[in-house]
């Protein structure tokens, strides 16, 4: 049997002066993905853009970015939806996200909204062609400050995790 | 006469620092060919003077460079080498009188054939050494010498018999026709062997040739140090200002003469300018010229003045807050609680030379330590316990930011950001590049509030470089480094000892190596 390394190749950004990075690893992610429970609800919208990162040298690369609505109770808690037919640039998205050494896993983060739009990291799995999982949702390591006027920062998340979308 | 030359060197260099100024760093002395030679300085109408000649050899059996002592005896010798590039540059410069370049490549030769005996010399220049003469089409001379007894006198004339043979034949295998044997004579070995106008440094030709036109204009990287500004004899300067202006050389930097005279009138300017550049950099070569300047402008001004006008190296950033005897006994405290399941730390704000603390920690497993600022603060520094990473994560950096937009850093120039880790490493970070530093905290921030999405992605970014909580601390260290140069964040990260007294600036080189500074 011949093994490929392809299938399980990781996609790690070149960070060489004016890289381009495209990446269809991720392309599976594209798209609005939904889960419903009762009363509560999370959408997710991904999208993904070459976008120019923050790095010495012009380097680009293909990033997910998107929206999120989470509804509980028949209120909207949380929503950038109305957004979505915005780009990256216009700085209204609330998830981004890459794969990196697992090109099934999908790593990011998420605005919570409804905790001062703090931000909580993600993991996504792919399960197939219309489902996901979202892993879990964490917190981010090291330090965060509180300052005069501004809330405190918030450690829990409210957010639903573990949970199966479905690609709408 | 070695160990006595010996001594006499190992003193020069605790007076003068010569050997950080030596064009040759890598050749080895042979000590064993240490000769006294006669200066005559014919070209500056000098009396003649002595000096002695070392020959520095490298280990793939060719002469590295000479080394000259000039004026042995005196109260101040110079001591510099000619190296065999610049030999070769030097004796390419028509602008300079042939005999000179005669004599101090004929030295070379000299020592050269005393040390690996008789052997082929190419590449000289077709205006040197007129009895030889040019064979048809050649663009430059060959010939062998005859080998010469040793000495460690070149007081006397000396001469060679030198074979212009055909096909480059040496000695051996020359059937010594008279068209191909010739003799060559110099003087003093050291002879007019850089002279003293023209050798006081490193350099190789006499630098007080009225007519070299060498050091017009900018900085000119073939010509020695002291031939860089034609209108300025600078070896009639103090040693001092000398130093000064050969420092600057070395990156490029050729003083006027208005700034030579602001030093040579002031005796303790070039003075502290010397120290100043013992370990020098563009940096502080950058920052000499503006004292210079500054000094020259305003008529009265301080040394103090200056060096607040200086922008302070990421070790002198650290010397106000992380040298102080309580933010190291802070540091210690936090050591031990690296094997707590939480994160502890203190905020540092300082005062009159005092460091006050407030002691602050995170909930028990959790990642993570918030903390309240209300005034403006001079650092923290805080713990990563076990399982978490040994570096900076990204979100320390994104607080340094914050800290930033909303006011909170104190002092930009001694502000740092510490870490104490289960990994047995300690870092910091300080803020090198203000203007960039500012940059990157604004990329970070939508108006006021935190833009997450840029946030995000400088995760990602940190997370694609491989910094991880199970990679070993020595690669992690790397490739912090790697995403604090890539990032364009403006910091600079330095690593200590387990004592929190000793540290060292982290920087890579362009193989991707980590390069430690020691802090002084």
């Amino acid at each position: 049997m011949l093994l490929t390394h392809n299938m399980y190749k990781s996609q790690t950004l070149d960070i060489t002066p004016n890289a381009q990075n495209i990446n269809h690893n991720i392309d599976k992610f594209v798209g609005t993905w939904i889960w419903a429970n009762g009363n509560e609800s999370l959408v997710l919208i991904f999208k993904k853009e070459n976008i120019l990162l923050p790095l010495e040298g012009n380097i680009r690369a293909d990033i997910l970015y998107g929206f999120h609505q989470y509804a509980k109770n028949n209120t909207v808690l949380e929503s950038s939806t109305q957004y979505s037919n915005g780009s990256y640039l216009d700085k209204k998205s609330t998830l981004l996200g890459y794969s990196l050494e697992n090109s099934n896993k999908l790593e990011g983060g998420i605005t919570h909204i409804s905790k001062n739009n703090k931000n909580v990291r993600y993991e996504i799995e792919f399960i197939d062609p219309t489902h996901i999982k979202l892993v879990n949702l964490k917190n981010p390591e090291g330090i965060q400050i509180n300052f005069p006027g501004q809330p405190p920062y918030d450690s829990s998340i409210s957010l639903p995790q573990n949970i199966i979308l479905v690609k709408q | 006469m070695v160990s006595g030359t010996i001594a006499k060197l190992r003193n020069i260099n605790a007076k003068t620092d010569f050997i950080s100024k030596l064009s040759d760093k890598s050749g080895l002395p042979e000590w064993n060919y240490l000769t006294r030679a006669k200066n005559k300085t014919a070209n500056r109408g000098d009396e003649s003077s002595e000096m002695l000649i070392i020959p520095l050899k490298v280990v793939d059996g060719f002469l590295s460079s000479l080394m000259y002592v000039e004026n042995p005896d005196s109260e101040t010798p110079q001591v510099y080498t000619i190296t065999d590039d610049q030999l070769d540059v030097f004796t390419h410069n028509s602008s300079i009188d042939r005999e000179i370049r005669e004599s101090i490549l004929m030295t070379f030769i000299f020592f050269d054939n005393e040390m690996f005996g008789s052997r082929l010399y190419s590449s000289i220049p077709l205006d040197l050494f007129e009895n030889v003469p040019v064979r048809d089409g050649a663009d430059y001379k060959t010939f062998a010498i005859g080998q010469q007894e040793v000495t460690n006198n070149l007081v006397a004339e000396t001469c060679y018999t030198i074979y212009d043979c055909k096909n480059g034949m040496d000695e051996a295998h020359c059937d010594g026709c008279s068209q191909c044997v010739f003799q060559v004579c110099f003087t003093g070995g050291g002879g007019d062997v850089p002279d003293p106008g023209g050798t006081g440094g490193e350099g190789t030709d006499p630098p007080t040739d009225p007519n070299n036109p060498s050091g017009s204009g900018g900085y000119d990287p073939n010509l020695p140090w002291y031939l860089q500004n034609p209108n300025i004899d600078i070896f009639s300067y103090a040693h001092n200002v000398q130093s000064v202006f050969q420092s600057l050389t070395d990156y490029g930097i050729v003083l006027d003469a208005l700034q030579v005279n602001l030093l040579a009138q002031n005796p303790t300017f070039a003075q502290k300018f010397t120290n100043y550049l013992v370990i020098n950099s563009l940096a502080k070569s950058q920052n000499t010229v503006m004292g210079i300047d500054f000094f020259i402008n305003n008529p009265g001004a301080t040394w103090q003045q200056f060096l607040n006008m200086v922008p302070k190296t990421p070790c002198e950033k650290i010397t106000k807050i992380v040298k102080n005897s309580k933010t190291k006994d802070l540091f210690g405290l936090l050591k031990p609680k690296t094997n707590s399941t939480k994160e502890s730390g203190y905020i540092l704000t300082e005062s009159g030379g005092s460091i006050n603390e407030t002691y602050i920690e995170g909930n028990t497993g959790e990642h993570s330590i918030n903390f309240s600022v209300n005034t403006p603060i001079d650092g923290f520094v805080h713990s990563h316990y076990i399982g978490l990473l040994s570096v900076f994560s990204v979100s320390d950096m994104f607080a340094l930011a914050q800290l930033y937009k909303n006011g909170k850093i104190k002092d930009m120039d001694s502000f740092v950001i510490g870490v104490v880790t289960a990994s047995n490493t300690q870092y910091l970070m300080v803020i090198d590049e203000p203007a960039k530093f500012g940059a990157f905290a604004d990329n970070l921030f939508r108006g006021n509030t935190i833009d997450e999405t840029t946030q995000d992605l400088y995760e990602i970014i940190y997370m694609n470089f491989g910094i991880k909580t199970n990679n070993t601390a020595a690669n992690n260290e790397s490739l912090f480094l790697s995403y604090l140069q890539t990032n364009k964040t403006g910091l600079k990260l330095l690593k200590g000892d387990a004592t929190f007294s000793n540290w060292q600036l982290l920087n890579k080189d362009s193989n991707g190596n980590v390069i430690p500074q020691n802090c002084p």
